[in-house]
């Protein structure tokens, strides 16, 4: 589904991500860990093209994924969260979302005019129900709480469409009832078929939800492994603990 | 003195849809360009110089000085749209000082500081309608109003709708898919359409253009009407502008010395921007347009 190879990005001196290749297989969630500092983020920055790549390749359903804007991927079926959440505090829930699956918008020439937005509207329901939002359709999102906004940030990448979903931290300052619908979210997307690469601190959750997990220490490739085996593996242990 | 409300009334609709042009791109898009004043400047002269040279009345160089603008804000949006924040403002303020020089210097086009005199009022099924008079009135009021109506309908469409997302928040728009930088250009190149409109009518009511037209104190009169209106607030900038019109024209009233009128005026200005900033960043009149 999709294939890294050999991705770089130096800051300065700092090898930020270093030689970082490794594959995820369709219809797996697939976790990204590593201590802080490791390059996860920038890893994910390089694979959606928010950050250009100095060397390396990005395969997605083994077409070449060439360094272009970032708004490209998501047409190919790559979305994604950011660590810091970025939701349209000034729009509404509804107007979050209507703009995320809107690609009838894309020819200019009709996003002037009055499109039918009832159909959206319907499938906005659906998804608000999901995460037990439904009420807040017509919130200013920056009135949400900070759980909800990671929901609904969840939720915009789930309204494009997008086949290979990247969360980045999806759980981090999440309240443990948040928690449980932020986890029923993301098992729900893979039913319906989705691939999803998630970055996360928290390893219970994390743990639980993957079905396989890759390991990054200093920008570098650590290991790839089943959850299982890689809370085991004394690599990991060292990279986490330190010597 | 029907001659004075006439003419205020006719200022205040050219102002009103300069200031929702500029409430377009930097009031909803974010765009904090300085030099949209350039979009007013080149639809004011080539209304002008299409009239005054090849004799093209007042309603086909609505629409001319519409295109030549619009084309103008194409090619400065490829060269400054990758810019963004006091990096934006600084090179948008930079290119309406170099129109200021251009207007003034290249004198085969524009005649220089003399200005362009001879300008033609509009005529309508061969009626020529005087300016400060009650049909000049009313024709300025149907176009202002018309062009105003286009563009409440393009603050509420999709098209809107992404503008407002970029000024939240670019990346995230663009992790959803959007091209921010068309979005952006045709949010400028539309903007600019309507200041070019605006130059046009303000052409064919003073029947007189010279390069001051692009002078610094006319971006600063446009960003206190959106400002104090809010920024990307519709109705806000006709208020805005209406409220700035009014206090631009209260030394007269109370009596002020002609010498101090204009000295006056920009205290008064000056004391409303920063009242604004302080009290009600957000605007003055979004107590009852919030919906919006």
């Amino acid at each position: 589904m999709l294939k890294i190879q050999e991705l770089s990005k130096k800051f300065g001196g700092v090898h930020a991500v270093e030689k970082f290749s490794f594959e995820i297989k369709p219809n797996h969630i697939t976790g990204l860990i590593g201590p802080n500092g490791a390059g996860k983020t920038t890893a994910f920055n390089l694979i959606t093209n928010f950050l250009p790549r100095d060397k390396g390749e990005v395969f997605y359903k083994e077409e070449l994924i060439k360094k272009s804007s970032a708004y490209k991927l998501v047409k190919k079926g790559i979305a994604r969260t950011f660590q810091q959440i970025r939701i349209f505090p000034e729009l509404t829930v509804k107007e979050n979302l209507l703009l995320a699956m809107s690609h009838d918008y894309d020819n200019w020439w009709n996003s002037f005019g009055n499109i039918d937005e009832n159909l959206e509207e319907e499938r906005i329901m659906e998804l608000l129900k999901e995460v037990n939002l439904e009420k807040y359709l017509e919130e200013k999102a920056g009135n949400l709480s900070y759980g909800q906004s990671k929901l609904l940030e969840i939720l915009r990448v789930v309204a494009t469409n997008a086949d290979l979903i990247l969360l980045d931290e999806p759980a981090a300052g999440v309240n443990p009832t948040m928690l449980r619908i932020v986890e029923k979210l993301i098992l729900g997307l893979k039913e319906k078929g989705k691939t999803l690469l998630v970055i996360e601190h928290n390893m219970p959750f994390l743990m639980g939800i993957s079905d396989e997990i890759i390991v990054m220490e200093s920008g570098k490739f650590l290991c790839q492994d089943l959850p299982e085996k890689v809370q085991k593996d004394p690599k990991v242990l060292e990279a986490y603990l330190g010597g | 003195m029907i001659e004075y409300i006439f003419s205020l009334i006719i200022i205040t609709s050219i102002w009103t849809l300069l200031a929702q042009s500029y409430n377009l791109s930097f009031g909803l898009t974010g765009l904090f360009n300085l030099g949209h004043i350039i979009f007013y400047g080149i639809g004011a002269y080539t209304a002008a110089i299409l009239n005054t040279r090849y004799g093209i009345g007042f309603f086909p160089n609505l629409i001319f000085a519409a295109l030549v603008s619009g084309a103008f804000a194409a090619f400065f949006g490829l060269l400054t749209l990758r810019l963004s924040g006091h990096y934006l403002a600084i090179a948008t303020l930079g290119a309406a000082m170099i129109a200021t020089v251009v207007a003034t210097n290249w004198v085969s086009l524009t005649n220089g500081p003399l200005g362009i005199r001879g300008i033609e009022e509009p005529e309508f099924f061969g009626k020529i309608i005087q300016a400060d008079s009650l049909e000049f009135v009313v024709l300025m009021l149907i176009i202002v109003v018309f062009c105003n109506f286009l563009l409440y309908k393009i603050f509420n469409s999709p098209f809107g709708r992404i503008q407002r997302a970029i000024k939240d928040d670019e990346i995230a728009v663009r992790a959803v898919g959007k091209n921010t930088f068309a979005a952006k250009s045709w949010s400028l190149i539309l903007s600019a359409a309507f200041a070019g409109i605006a130059g046009c009518l303000y052409t064919h009511y003073r029947l007189f253009l010279d390069p001051s037209i692009f002078a610094l104190p006319e971006i600063i009169i446009l960003i206190l009407m959106v400002v104090v209106g809010g920024r990307g607030n519709f109705k806000g900038a006709i208020l805005g502008t209406i409220l700035v019109i009014i206090i631009g024209e209260l030394p007269r009233f109370i009596g002020f010395p002609d010498n101090i009128i204009g000295a006056t005026r920009n205290l008064l200005f000056a004391a409303l921007l920063i009242g604004t900033m302080f009290t009600r960043p957000q605007g003055l009149f979004t107590f009852f347009t919030e919906k919006e």
